[in-house]
């Protein structure tokens, strides 16, 4: 059995402008995840990690489609190439091997159909043999809702109870690979501790491989093992999360660092913010896609090739200067 | 960490364009639907205006041999009675608009006031409004039509009463509801708070909302008031004095014109409503398509 | 971009005095003060639903002093939006009073209302419908001063009535707010700008008046982080400059803290905990703060592993009789549930309103 779950190889994904244009979601990308590991990827808006997640569960819809790259799924005994997959394929794929939780609960959750139908819904499309009843309670529990929610409508759930239920969906099949796109950000404070709280126990109890895309560094920090910085399509930082967090390597990430408010930034302390807007997907970048908002950036950058560099023990950059601003920082 | 930043040496850049105030009827031309829509209502609008003051013939002179097909002295041959077609039509195109467009100016003035009102102020208003509106919208149009023109003394000025009086509800609805989504945003909250009274932000800020409603559905009413307006004169229930569309049709359809294969009787005043209607459509779809893109994500 | 302490063309305001009324003195927790510029006495926003009754705010009792920062802290269903829009008066109070500068007005209709509506701004949550889409930058910045002519005047000392000299000033605002140059964003559309600049310009709107009192509702939610940060700084810096008092409405905790000196948590539409957000967030003292706080992710992971009180406020429409907390308090007590706890000063700046606080 191999030591990764999902290898991802120069992954291309296109979104149509109508004309013929077309945004490059996601540029190049290439991704390893572990068995067993939880890998937070974090990005702002545009920057590509929702994208990524709709590809690897082959959601991306014509007008919009994967231009080119590899994904590959290591099931126990084989690989399955994702991309590669039909009808049939991806219907055992889906949902058995790689489950997804959405952002919005309202997107996953049919609104006219009682809870316990929506489990049953899935299970027949998967052929389950066991007992329905039995299977939708382990789960529900598992999500920490009781057997009342069973016959409740979607709308008669809260925020927090929604999301619960598309966690026990999501893991009803009982899938080895969890993509979470931003489970926790509609919910409210207290609410979204308990969820996170309890994935990080269930991935550990359940033998769960856990891909957690986020736009907060806190919350990556919470939950994940290892964390990967996104910009403009790529994955531009990626390390565990201590060295990531405590020895960020990218201009990128150590701005966005310190952007961030905790209870204890003093007051009146300038937040480093960040400049200008990111690059304009839809045309060519050549070199480094940050250097225009790059404080550091030099003239080689924009003749950068990408290669990714390492820069201490499982911790790699894409950024020319990277070691050396850590040697000077030290 | 933030290393050799100057956030002095950045400039936050507006865009790479100068500041230029877009023009909407430019815009609007440059749109292809919406220019196709234009031409063809100008045309026949122009076509109708010359016709008030011109004809090849004059359009009620009925001396000319009967029934015959067009031909290079009749451009649209001749009907049951004699009259020229062609002169006919042209004097006719213009009243038909007339029509069209004066209902639109009824309905769309009225139905905008109510529904503007309505919608902004809410509350009793409103509701007293909406009922009234609901009524008359519940009322089957034809027969309701046809119910007023046995009551008011069939003239061109009454057809378009009637036909107005039955428009400007839809009108009122349509534009009501947009003013309640459009009354929610924070930018009307922003200019309450800016002090501005009530029926400034409702002409100023809110009516622009509407507005391509307005033109929208101000076409489809014209259109449709015309049909409406030729459809009564078909059955016979206009001022069979006029010279107008329907009642070309009301004459073809009554002196058997099919039997006679008159079709250049039939044909001009048929055709040119359906491409009115069209040409409405067209312009409808271009008008939103300018408006989505000025405003962005209205 | 930040042109420093050097700001041009401002002044001072100075806030017309109010016709004097009978200062209205209420038994109030919160010690009443002379230079209290917004005081809420038992303020109550009921909405109704068919026969349900939504108790928005409860009988709340606060008060923000000139140039004073006030942060209202709680989760969805708390009140805080509710009285953010009490405070600028575009909702009307049920019952209880809001003085502004010693004087009722949460009475005030037409044209009493239009003028007092210079005093406080609101900055909204949502950048993409704070603006009219229709309207050009400088139309949107400019409209209040459209609307109170006459007091902009009095404000900047000269007359304002060429169109060039307005543009001007407008031009100067957004400079101000770090849209530079000003000149190139007058005769822009919102959809040109990005959320980040969009919320530069409410700022710009909600200032050009010069108001005693700005409320910002989540200004930052719908940013991403580093802009948020921007528009953190930025707002930090004008008020430094500008003196206005802040009321900051938020769920999050950490900026809250960084933006004011106060804070109030709120509860169903109660306030639970207010004073200093130093000792606050060092030593809460009702349970529910203390969940909020714990509940909180830092850089680095977690507060605590410790599992947490599950609280699920979704049942419940305030105005229940005892605690709003009773049905998730790790140490609720039949008192608890039977009366409601009064907001009583525990500490030098700190009020609880709990019978049993935490360390005491």
């Amino acid at each position: 059995m191999s030591d990764n779950i999902l290898s991802i190889q120069n992954l291309e994904t296109d979104y149509s402008l109508g004309s013929g244009g077309y945004v490059k979601a996601i540029r190049s990308l290439n991704l390893d995840v572990r068995r067993g590991e939880s890998i937070a990827l974090v990005g702002e808006s545009g920057s590509g990690k929702s994208t990524l997640a709709l590809s690897i569960m082959r959601l991306i819809e014509k007008p919009n489609k994967i231009a080119s790259g590899e994904i590959i799924f290591h099931d126990k005994d084989k690989d399955i190439s994702v991309l590669k997959l039909g009808e049939n394929g991806l219907r055992v794929f889906r949902w058995k091997k790689v489950a997804m939780i959405f952002q919005s609960a309202m997107n996953i959750l049919n609104p006219v159909m009682r809870v316990e139908n929506q489990f049953i819904d899935t299970f027949e499309a998967h052929n389950i043999q066991d007992d329905y009843s039995e299977r939708i309670n382990k789960y529900l529990t598992i999500a920490g809702l009781g057997e009342k929610v069973r016959r409740l409508y979607p709308h008669e759930l809260s925020g927090g109870m929604k999301q619960r239920v598309s966690i026990a969906l999501a893991l009803s099949c009982e899938p080895e690979l969890l993509i979470a796109d931003e489970p926790t950000t509609a919910l409210d404070v207290v609410v979204q501790r308990e969820i996170l709280f309890e994935l990080k126990q269930l991935k550990n109890k359940l033998n769960l491989s856990i891909i957690f895309i986020t736009h907060d560094l806190s919350v990556a920090s919470a939950v994940a093992d290892r964390i990967g910085i996104f910009y403009a399509g790529r994955i531009v930082e990626i390390g565990r999360k201590e060295d990531v967090i405590n020895r960020p390597a990218h201009p990128y990430a150590k701005l966005l660092l310190g952007s961030i408010v905790t209870l204890s930034t003093p007051r009146g302390k300038e937040l480093s913010s960040l400049e200008g807007t990111p690059p304009d997907l839809s045309k060519e970048i050549t070199g480094c896609s940050f250097y225009e908002r790059c404080p550091s950036h030099v003239k080689q950058c924009l003749s950068y090739d990408l290669k990714p560099l390492k820069v201490g023990e499982d911790h790699y950059v894409e950024c020319l200067r990277a070691q050396e601003l850590l040697d000077s920082e030290d | 960490m933030i290393g050799n930043y100057n956030p002095e040496n950045t400039n936050i850049s507006a865009t790479d364009l100068p500041p230029v105030k877009e023009n909407l009827i430019i815009q609007v031309w440059k749109n292809r639907k919406a220019r196709l829509g234009i031409l063809i209502i100008g045309f026949f609008a122009i076509f109708g205006l010359i016709g008030q003051i011109h004809t090849p013939y004059p359009a009620a002179y009925d001396n000319f041999p009967t029934w015959l097909p067009p031909s290079f002295k009749h451009w649209f041959g001749t009907d049951y009675d004699g009259h020229d077609v062609f002169s006919q039509f042209m004097y006719g195109t213009g009243v038909s608009l007339y029509v069209g467009a004066a209902v639109a100016l009824i309905a769309v003035s009225l139905g905008t006031l109510v529904g503007l009102v309505s919608g902004y102020y809410g509350g009793i208003v409103d509701n007293a409004f909406m009922r009234f509106v609901d009524i008359l919208l519940i009322l089957p149009t034809f027969p309701l039509l046809v119910i007023l023109s046995t009551y008011f003394k069939p003239t061109v000025t009454s057809t378009i009463i009637v036909i107005g009086i039955l428009s400007w509800p839809f009108m009122a609805r349509v534009i009501r509801s947009q003013i309640l989504t459009v009354k929610q945003r924070p930018f009307v909250q922003a200019s309450i708070l800016a002090g501005m009274p009530g029926y400034q932000i409702m002409f100023k800020e809110i009516f622009k909302f509407a507005l391509p409603l307005i033109i929208i559905n101000a076409v489809y009413i014209f259109v449709g008031a015309i049909v409406a307006q030729a459809g009564l004169a078909f059955f016979g229930l206009g001022d069979l004095s006029s010279i107008n569309w329907g009642t070309m049709l009301y004459y073809a359809q009554s002196q058997d014109a099919v039997i006679y294969y008159a079709w250049w009787w039939i044909v001009p005043p048929g055709l040119s409503i359906a491409i009115l209607g069209i040409a409405a459509n067209f312009f409808g779809n271009g008008i939103t398509e300018v408006f989505g893109e000025r405003a962005g994500e209205v | 971009m930040f042109t420093g302490s050097g700001v041009i063309g401002l002044r001072r305001l100075r806030c017309k005095k109010m016709e004097s009324q009978l200062e209205i003195k209420e038994k109030n927790p919160i010690d009443g003060t002379q230079n209290d510029l917004i005081r809420f006495v038992d303020v109550t926003k009921i909405f109704k639903s068919g026969h349900v009754r939504n108790y928005a705010l409860d009988k709340v009792n606060l008060s923000i002093k000139e140039g004073e920062s006030l942060s209202i802290v709680g989760e969805s269903g708390s009140g805080k939006s509710t009285l953010g829009l009490v405070a600028v008066n575009l909702l009307r109070i049920n019952s209880g009073k809001i003085l502004f500068q010693g004087k009722d007005i949460s009475r005030l209709r037409g044209g009493a209302l239009r003028a007092f509506r210079r005093n406080t701004q609101m900055v909204f949550q949502d950048p993409y419908s704070s603006l009219n889409p229709y309207n050009t930058i400088y139309q949107s910045v400019i409209a209040p001063v459209n609307a109170n002519r006459h007091y902009y005047e009095t404000l900047t000392g000269e007359k304002a009535d060429s169109r060039s000299q307005l543009r001007d000033r407008v031009a100067e605002m957004l400079d101000l707010v770090g849209l530079t140059p000003g000149q190139n964003f007058l005769d822009l559309y919102p959809k040109k700008l990005s959320g980040g600049q969009k919320q530069r310009v409410a700022l710009a709107r909600s200032l050009i008046l010069r108001p005693r009192l700005i409320v910002a509702d989540e200004p930052t939610s719908m940013l991403d982080v580093s802009i948020s940060a921007q528009v953190l700084n930025l707002l930090t810096k004008l008020k430094k400059d500008f003196k206005f008092s802040v009321m900051y409405i938020s769920h999050e905790l950490g900026t809250s803290k960084y933006i004011s000196d106060k804070m109030a948590v709120m509860n169903l539409g109660r306030v639970v905990e207010y004073g200093s957000s130093d000792e606050i967030t060092a030593h809460p003292m009702h349970p529910y703060t203390d969940i909020l706080i714990k509940s909180m992710l830092e850089v680095g992971g977690f507060r605590t592993e410790e599992p947490l009180a599950k609280i699920d406020f979704g049942q419940y429409n305030g105005g229940v009789v005892g605690c709003t907390f009773a049905h998730s308090c790790p140490f609720v007590t039949d008192e608890c549930m039977r009366q409601r706890p009064q907001l009583e000063k525990k500490d030098n700046d700190h009020w609880v309103a709990c019978f049993h606080p935490i360390g005491r």
